[in-house]
């Protein structure tokens, strides 16, 4: 290709960036631009906003214990075994990432809501889910898994398999190579995976709203109190806006953070 | 005593190969990439399931398709060497050579610590596996597998990964190591020369089976084929054998030229000839009326000195070399579009159907 060079398609490639960059930072400038630090305390005192924030880190967190604890093993066998219909397995896990999250609120209340599916089933263990708290983490649980899953997946099967391998031959069972050096191994994977997971449940709306409703101080999260504050106080709502952005982002840091750098990181430096 | 009988098939690729090792004694398996030796490797250890076989190790059964007995990899207890020694990136050398020994906690560092000391790098048990040397990372690898007590040895081209200055010297002293090694050992390597420095016998693997086995002097003084003959070290020159009057063999070469053996054969044939058994001569020099019977004219390709000997490369219809000292490539002038003529015995050329 001559007719644009190295240097022409470098300048492109950073005019694309530049462009990227703008669009998505000045929304985030503008919430700041337009709240000054004592408007984001002041926000908290609103009504209803200190106890949205709580409820949302509270669900959020219970919903990523639930996803990293269940989907970390599935993710293991789905990244490490052969099987027919694992693509179809994987597919269906994805599913939610590309589900309306309103469809998705009405797929959870055909499911476990009082007549759904296993609504019954779930009434009779005395589980409440519908405008309940737990409600919410069964609906955050439902859109943010895919994000962890995938991730998982991707970083198990990344792992150098004669690491697997030679932890075998020196005497450890796959629990124990798991454990040992799978999880260490895939840790910076693991950690994006839950990140993104929480990320996305912190901002979770549609199938919250759908499923668990707006209920302030038992299932109105701080993005439901964000739209509710819209109606009547659009500068509560900046401010609470504001004070989710820095938690999620402070999110997004510690856990990348924890997770460090990527295995191989030393050799390819 | 190791004994493996494993047979499989993949597409493309076939392994069909039986090999038996003493306690104490080492095997190098030898072959071109893609002979199977690794999948061989692998089909011992566990990590792969033959088609059918047995193997048994110390008197145990750890895998035989008609019993339907399968050992997990984890029961097997061996000890591999990998190519790439695969240690674990996050852990020190001495906790990777822990991970596998046995015992309680303070004995197993103990153990790792005294291993890394007996391999003379005890002062860099703290140092992570990226931290250290091609040849030190050999030694830990060689120290984990060791560290777990292992039935039987397995190494996977432990010396592959080292540049060829480190090589030399990794190579004595696993050999140094490998003696006195109570366990079944197989090396798997490509390189001849490394099989016998390691290996107490020689076995060929070729297309998934084992062509020869046998000491490596046995194997470069009788190669029961062309790549056994090639892989020791000798030239290879494809045929067509005939007898011949004396009772020689009289061999057609592919591309044209005429030679004598003294071994019998008939049809194709590989005729191996050692490249110190190769003498030059100018090629307008009197033809000599010494013993040598094979004579080849040749253009020399290249001259390669190394010490005080010199391979000198020939361009035949097939190329050939020859190893002559320094000395006599000067006296004779040699450099690359010389006309040579090369002269051997038919006493050393060796034949083998291929």
């Amino acid at each position: 290709m001559t007719f644009l060079g190295t240097t022409g398609f470098r300048v492109l490639a950073a005019a694309a960036l530049a462009l990227l960059l703008g669009f998505l930072a000045l929304p985030l400038v503008a919430l700041f631009a337009e709240t000054g630090p004592g408007d984001l305390v002041a926000a908290l005192g609103e009504r209803g906003a200190a106890e949205a924030l709580w409820l949302s880190l509270r669900t959020s967190l219970a919903a990523l214990a639930i996803i990293v604890a269940i989907g970390t093993p599935a993710a293991w066998l789905l990244a490490r075994r052969e099987f027919r219909g694992r693509a179809a397995v994987v597919t269906l896990i994805e599913l939610p990432l590309v589900l309306p999250p309103a469809a998705a609120g009405i797929a959870l209340l055909a499911a476990f809501g009082p007549n759904g599916l296993a609504g019954g089933a779930i009434a009779d263990a005395g589980i409440e889910l519908v405008l309940q708290t737990a409600g919410v983490v069964v609906a955050l649980t439902f859109v943010a898994a895919p994000f962890y899953v995938r991730g998982a997946i991707a970083a198990f099967e990344a792992l150098d398999r004669n690491l697997l391998d030679a932890s075998r031959t020196l005497g450890s069972g796959e629990g124990r190579t798991f454990a040992r050096v799978a999880i260490p191994g895939a840790r910076a994977g693991l950690a994006s995976g839950a990140a993104l997971a929480w990320g996305r449940a912190l901002g979770e709306f549609g199938a919250t709203l759908m499923f668990a409703g707006s209920l302030e101080g038992r299932t109105q999260t701080a993005p439901l109190a964000i739209f509710e504050f819209l109606a009547r106080d659009f500068d509560a709502a900046l401010a609470l806006s504001a004070v989710l952005l820095v938690v999620s982002a402070f999110i997004l840091l510690a856990v990348k953070l924890v997770g460090g750098r990527p295995e191989g990181a030393d050799a390819r430096r | 005593m190791l004994a493996a009988d494993v047979a499989l098939a993949r597409p493309g690729f076939a392994l069909d190969a039986r090999v038996e090792v003493g306690s104490g004694e080492c095997l190098a398996l030898v072959g071109p990439s893609g002979a199977g030796k690794s999948t061989l490797l692998r089909a011992v250890a566990g990590l792969l399931r033959p088609d059918r076989g047995t193997v048994t190790a110390g008197g145990e059964t750890w895998f035989d398709s008609a019993a339907g007995v399968s050992l997990p990899v984890e029961r097997r207890r061996v000890g591999l060497v990998f190519q790439d020694y695969a240690l674990f990136p996050r852990m020190s050398a001495w906790r990777n050579v822990a991970y596998g020994a046995v015992g309680p906690r303070r004995l197993r560092r103990e153990r790792a610590v005294g291993l890394l000391e007996r391999f003379g790098i005890g002062d860099r048990a703290r140092a992570r596996p990226a931290e250290l040397s091609g040849g030190e990372r050999q030694r830990v690898a060689l120290a984990r597998a060791l560290a777990s007590e292992p039935r039987v040895l397995l190494l996977d081209e432990p010396l592959s990964a080292l540049d060829s200055r480190t090589r030399a010297a990794a190579g004595r002293e696993l050999a140094a190591v490998l003696v006195t090694t109570a366990v079944p050992t197989i090396v798997v390597t490509h390189d001849f020369a490394e099989a016998a420095q390691l290996g107490d016998a020689v076995a060929v693997l070729e297309d998934g089976r084992i062509v020869q086995r046998g000491s490596p002097a046995e194997l470069t003084a009788a190669p029961a084929s062309g790549l056994v003959a090639d892989l020791a070290g000798a030239v290879v020159l494809r045929g067509t054998a005939s007898p011949a009057a004396g009772g020689l063999t009289r061999i057609e070469l592919d591309g044209g030229g005429t030679i004598y053996s003294t071994d019998a054969g008939s049809g194709p044939v590989a005729a191996g000839v050692f490249p110190w058994e190769i003498a030059l001569d100018r090629a307008d020099a009197p033809a000599a009326a010494g013993s040598a019977l094979n004579r080849i004219e040749a253009e020399v390709s290249g001259v390669t000195e190394f010490g005080n000997r010199a391979r000198v490369g020939l361009a035949a219809p097939q190329p050939l070399a020859a190893e002559v000292t320094a000395a006599s490539t000067r006296r004779l002038g040699l450099r690359p579009g010389s006309r040579v003529a090369a002269t051997w015995k038919a006493t050393a050329t060796r034949l083998a159907p291929r």
